[in-house]
């Protein structure tokens, strides 16, 4: 039997064992009495045992029954006592989708989005929630990360509804699949139907306004309930948008070289690439998008330069574009000056929260490089008798003089690899290891707190026979995967290197033109192959091994170079060929500055490892970013901003860019049978909520009516049961205590004893 | 009646006060020593009988109430001299008991000239030669008896507030204990032998039938210094059979046995002893003592109930079972009395909470008339 108030029923039968606890509390609290007519209470109590029990178990019974009677009286029970009533108590798991595709507008700015629609359905159910009956509510947003508001479900839909209501639509992408999957685990743990009047309905409703970004219906989704044919769950949904919206996101905006070195008089202006996407229906017309990019410093003070203009064609059908921009630097950029960001913005559309990508960018006012190798005594003289640090101190800082190295953009000092420490090493951005066979454990402490750090560590073969033993060491050290051949390999004939097809979106991108080029004079002739398959190769040999492959550190958030051959003549011309000086100088630049690349992220990525503590950043006419929310200790980004990442001693490493995930922000429509076929897997079929209602149309969902007569009537006579059964039990107590008066047999009642006559005696013998 | 002393209202209740005892009636009740012990039989509790006041027993005015009764036998007795009782050996003494027809060799002198003169038949008149009485006192010490709801300074009348063994609550021992004390006053003085058995599951203690008039004092002694039964101690029931079975033997000549017992015995154990009394031609006279709590079963709270006599603990709401015990109690004394009727002895019910002197004064004053008008007519 459903109960309007089953919480209260179900504590209220509880308490028909109270009557039994206390018959068994009141058992032990009485001292015994010593008593001389055992034989007769042993004989009184053979001949009432069984009249006793029967009147104790009455007494009890009447007892119990009344204070059942009572609970069940007050929990008011309902006539329709099958399950499948739509009045019994409902389970509803409200699936609401907040992701960056729901925040379209239809109208300007300032009219309702389409998720202010979906909280307007997402209230209207709740109001039609009782929390009296025993109605509970569980509250999900798909939002990536998916966020479990309120689950398993709670009785307390008021705070529910509030929470609704103070719901915002976030930059990430929907996450469908796992909204669902937290929600079927919900499912699975709820209790097993005891008492068929306590098991509540379930019912699932997804509000989502079901455009191409909020939902990704290729993925297989997994059924709600563990019972095929479950009847008590139910899908419900709001039907998918009609109105076609064109919506351009930028999906990306990045300078060519992503570290800005204060010191260079040639770098006032830096490209930026721009990338762009349209959905929509827009897509099959042709169209031209306004982008404005510029480099702006990260303060609110800071005088707004000047954005440059990119205007990007669209073709009919194009849904893709990338334009590079000229944009300038501003003139105070520096380590000590507020940092700088790419910012691109495109024409408002649809989706507001895609036209701003912003990305930090990192400035140096000059690159120290260290080389770990040997020191030599004395400079050599011609160049057989260069060793790599002298090759390497040529190509990275070909115009340097002892006089003027701090006026260089990069400073090269070299450092004898035996001798490395943590200490010698600090305050570097890269360091080229050329013997790395004569580096000594501290030396590889050294190297793993400079990738820590976000630097630079190119490894390459020593020039002299040397066990290769020394690459175990590296990649414990560095956490990186090289797997470095026993021996090096000769080569005959010598190889010529050559870029790989994908130049242009390696670090070497900014040679990627004349790269190939370059290459052709240089030869190969020894090489100590890596033979890892994770690497990502920037120069190829003649057999497609790697010559010079990044690999990237597990933990670390620094970058990892490997060049197969020994930077020495008789392994390879490369360092006196002219490729040696742009391919060291774009490894050093795009090296650091690559990890720097790692602060920008889509809203709902994981966050970028080392970072400690994130306060945020709000520049006046940009962004304004909140305090990161958190899954326990992980800071979770759902929305677009700034955040100022230090570590444990409050040293800064870096701005992160969090912006909208323009891979959720796809507005195409998707037609009713597309998303019922993917939602089939689910099990129940989907009732669409045509129009804003207070409560579901499917079956089981109709709305709760008020109590009618006939419960009320119940009601009434339960109560008047109850009401007899304290009647019948306090008159049971008051006829089985026996406390009559009437039953004294005073001791003047007893026989007094006789003095028996003959006659008498005789016939008492007889 | 205010002018009544304490000790008096209590001995005696408020309905007697109107007719005290002359003080110069009443004995003196203090032991002037440890009383002698001529048959040398007591087996009892080593306590110095000296140390015993027999008043927290039986009060003064209690043996004044009974002084002016005499306790006559109901059956033919056999004693040793000539006294108030009835004899089987028929003589020529004063009582009249029938005419047998003259054989030579009879005394011409007991030869009833009327009877001849009137049928001309001669006739020898026989006379029924009159015994004294020998009254043992038989009280029962079984578990059941040491039970008592009064308390011990309401029912002594001496003040003491507490018994000699620190109990206090007055027993329905303690009660018999009083009700042997007056039996053998008042058959000392009428100069008969008194003698006390005191039994349980056996004979635990005898005293042997004596005629001194202060006779009675070993009895209070010996029956006050009794071991007491306690419910953590050893328990023992009551086997009348046997018990009689071990009294009648070392009984010789036909005797008045006076049973104080609460009477809870099996009633099949309870006829065979019966039966053995009256084969052997011994008057009884039963004193059933019962404590009032016992007859009414106050009680209104369940609680466990732990027996006297090694009985289990058993868990009782009162109440409910009030009805049921009552029952079964009141079908047992009527059954006793039935008994006692059918075998032609007889009983008297003293309650604990009731005071001595009236109750057996009446007894006494009940059984005398009914012997008389058996015997006239």
């Amino acid at each position: 039997m459903p109960f309007l108030h089953p919480i209260l029923a179900f504590v209220g039968l509880s308490c028909v064992a109270l009557p039994i606890l206390i018959h068994i509390l009141m058992r032990r609290r009485r001292r015994p009495i010593v008593w001389g007519a055992m034989r007769f209470i042993e004989l009184a109590l053979a001949q009432q045992r069984k009249r006793t029990r029967l009147e104790q178990l009455l007494l009890l019974g009447a007892r119990c029954l009344a204070v059942a009677l009572v609970t069940v009286a007050l929990a008011r029970p309902l006539l329709e006592a099958s399950s499948a009533s739509p009045r019994g108590p409902r389970t509803l798991y409200l699936v609401i989708d907040n992701g960056v595709a729901t925040s379209a507008t239809t109208g300007g700015p300032g009219s309702t989005s389409e998720f202010d629609a979906l909280r307007t359905q997402a209230e209207g159910l709740l109001s039609a929630l009782d929390a009296g009956r025993g109605d509970r509510v569980a509250l999900v947003t798909t939002a990536s990360p998916v966020e479990t508001v309120v689950l398993p479900p709670s009785p307390d839909v008021a705070l529910v509804t509030q929470l609704v209501h103070a719901l915002k639509p976030q930059d990430s992408r929907t996450d469908l699949v796992s909204a669902l999957a937290a929600v079927r685990q919900s499912l699975a743990s709820a209790p097993a139907p005891g008492v068929a009047s306590l098991t509540p309905r379930s019912e699932v409703a997804i509000l989502s306004p079901w455009r191409l970004g909020s939902a990704d219906l290729k993925a297989a989704l997994q059924p709600l309930s563990s019972k095929p044919g479950d009847e008590e769950l139910t899908l419900v949904s709001t039907p998918p948008v009609s109105e076609p919206l064109t919506n351009i996101a930028i999906t990306d905006a990045a300078a060519l070289r992503p570290l800005l070195l204060a010191g260079s008089d040639s770098d006032s202006t830096t490209p930026v690439r721009v990338g762009l996407r349209r959905s929509g229906p827009g897509v099959s017309q042709p169209a031209v998008t306004t982008v404005r990019v510029s480099i702006r410093a990260l303060t609110s003070t800071a005088t707004l330069p000047a954005s440059v203009p990119l205007l990007v064609h669209w073709e009919p059908g194009q849904e893709t574009a990338w334009a590079t921009a000229t944009v300038p630097i501003p003139a105070n950029a520096g380590e000590h000056a507020p940092p700088l960001a790419i910012v691109a913005s495109a024409d408002a559309d649809a989706i507001a929260a895609d036209n701003t990508f912003i990305r930090p960018l990192t400035t140096r006012d000059q690159l120290r490089v260290a080389i770990v190798g040997t020191l030599a005594l004395t400079p050599p003289r011609t160049p057989d008798q260069f060793t790599p640090g002298d090759w390497l101190g040529l190509a990275l800082a070909p115009s340097a003089s002892a006089v003027d190295l701090k006026r260089t953009e990069i400073a090269v000092t070299p450092l004898d690899a035996a001798t490395l420490t943590p200490a010698a090493l600090a305050g570097f951005d890269a360091a080229f290891v050329t013997r790395p066979d004569l580096v000594a454990p501290e030396g590889l402490r050294a190297l793993r707190a400079l990738l820590d750090a976000s630097g630079l560590v190119v490894l390459a073969p020593p020039p002299v026979a040397a066990s290769p033993t020394w690459a175990d060491g590296f990649e414990r050290a560095l956490g990186v995967t090289l797997s470095l051949a026993p021996s090096p390999k000769e080569l005959s004939p010598a190889s010529t290197p050559k870029p790989p097809a994908s130049a242009d979106r390696t670090l070497l991108a900014p040679l990627a033109s004349e790269l190939a080029e370059l290459c052709k004079p240089v030869t190969v002739s020894r090489v100590l192959t890596p033979q890892a398959a994770e690497l990502q190769p920037l120069l190829l040999l003649a057999d497609g091994s790697p010559l010079l492959a990044l690999a990237t550190p597990g933990e670390a958030r620094g970058t990892v170079a490997y060049l197969a051959a020994a930077i020495d003549l008789n392994w390879t011309t490369l360092p006196a060929m002219p490729l040696m000086v742009p391919v060291t100088q774009e490894l050093l630049r795009q090296g650091v500055g690559r990890s720097a690349g790692l602060w920008t992220q889509a809203a709902g990525a994981p966050v970028v490892p080392g970072a400690t503590d994130l306060r945020p950043l709000s520049v006046d006419g940009l962004i304004t970013s909140t305090a990161a929310a958190r899954s326990g200790t992980t800071p979770v980004f759902r929305s677009r901003g700034l955040w100022t990442a230090t570590d444990r001693a409050g040293a800064r490493l870096g701005i992160l860019s969090i912006n909208a995930d323009p891979a959720g922000s796809r507005a195409e429509v998707q037609a009713r049978p597309v998303i019922e076929a993917a939602l089939a897997p689910l099990g129940p079929k989907v009732t669409w909520l045509d129009g804003v209602r207070s409560a579901p149309t499917g079956p089981g969902a109709a709305e709760p009516r008020p109590l009618d007569n006939a419960d009320r009537t119940l009601d009434l006579l339960l109560l008047a049961g109850a009401l007899a059964m304290v009647l019948a039990e306090t008159l049971l107590s008051r006829l089985f205590s026996h406390a009559r008066p009437g039953d004294l047999m005073p001791t003047s009642a007893l026989p007094t004893g006789s003095t028996p006559t003959p006659a008498a005696s005789a016939q008492e013998a007889a | 009646m205010g002018f009544a002393p304490r000790w008096f209202r209590a001995c005696w209740g408020p309905n007697l006060v109107s007719r005290p005892a002359a003080p110069d009636t009443i004995p003196s009740m203090s032991l002037p020593g440890p009383p002698s012990h001529p048959h040398g039989h007591l087996h009892t509790h080593p306590h110095h009988l000296g140390e015993i006041d027999a008043s927290l027993y039986l009060h003064p005015q209690t043996l004044a109430r009974l002084s002016s009764f005499e306790l006559r036998a109901k059956l033919i007795i056999e004693g040793l001299s000539s006294g108030l009782h009835r004899s089987p050996f028929q003589g020529f003494s004063v009582e009249f008991a029938q005419h047998r027809p003259y054989t030579a060799g009879d005394d011409l002198r007991h030869l009833d000239w009327k009877v001849f003169a009137r049928t001309d038949k001669l006739q020898i008149k026989q006379y029924q030669q009159e015994t004294n009485l020998d009254l043992v006192v038989l009280v029962d010490s079984s578990g059941s008896m040491n039970y008592g709801s009064r308390s011990f300074a309401d029912a002594s009348g001496s003040g003491r507030e507490v018994s000699l063994d620190g109990r206090p609550m007055w027993t329905k021992f303690d009660h018999a204990t009083a009700l042997a004390a007056a039996l053998a006053y008042i058959t000392l003085r009428q100069g008969d032998r008194v003698g006390l058995t005191i039994f349980a599951d056996q004979v635990r203690a005898t005293l042997k039938r004596s005629s001194g008039q202060s006779a009675w004092r070993p009895i209070v002694a010996a029956l006050a210094t009794h071991p007491d039964q306690t419910p953590g101690g050893e328990t023992r029931g009551s086997r009348l059979r046997r018990c009689f079975d071990q009294i009648l033997s070392s009984l010789t000549n036909r005797c008045v046995l006076a049973l104080v017992s609460d009477l809870f015995h099996d009633l099949d154990d309870l006829k065979e002893a019966l039966a053995r009394v009256r084969h052997a031609g011994h008057d009884l006279i039963a004193f059933q003592v019962l404590d009032r709590a016992e007859v009414e079963f106050p009680f209104d709270q369940a609680a466990p109930f732990v027996g006297l006599e090694g009985e289990p603990e058993v868990r009782v709401d009162p109440r409910a079972l009030r009805e049921a015990y009552l029952k079964v109690m009141s079908e047992h004394l009527t059954q006793v009395q039935r008994t006692l009727r059918a075998f032609g002895f007889d009983s008297q019910t003293v309650s604990t909470h009731d005071w001595l002197g009236p109750s057996v004064a009446a007894f006494v004053a009940r059984r005398n008339a009914q012997l008389k008008r058996s015997k006239y007519g």
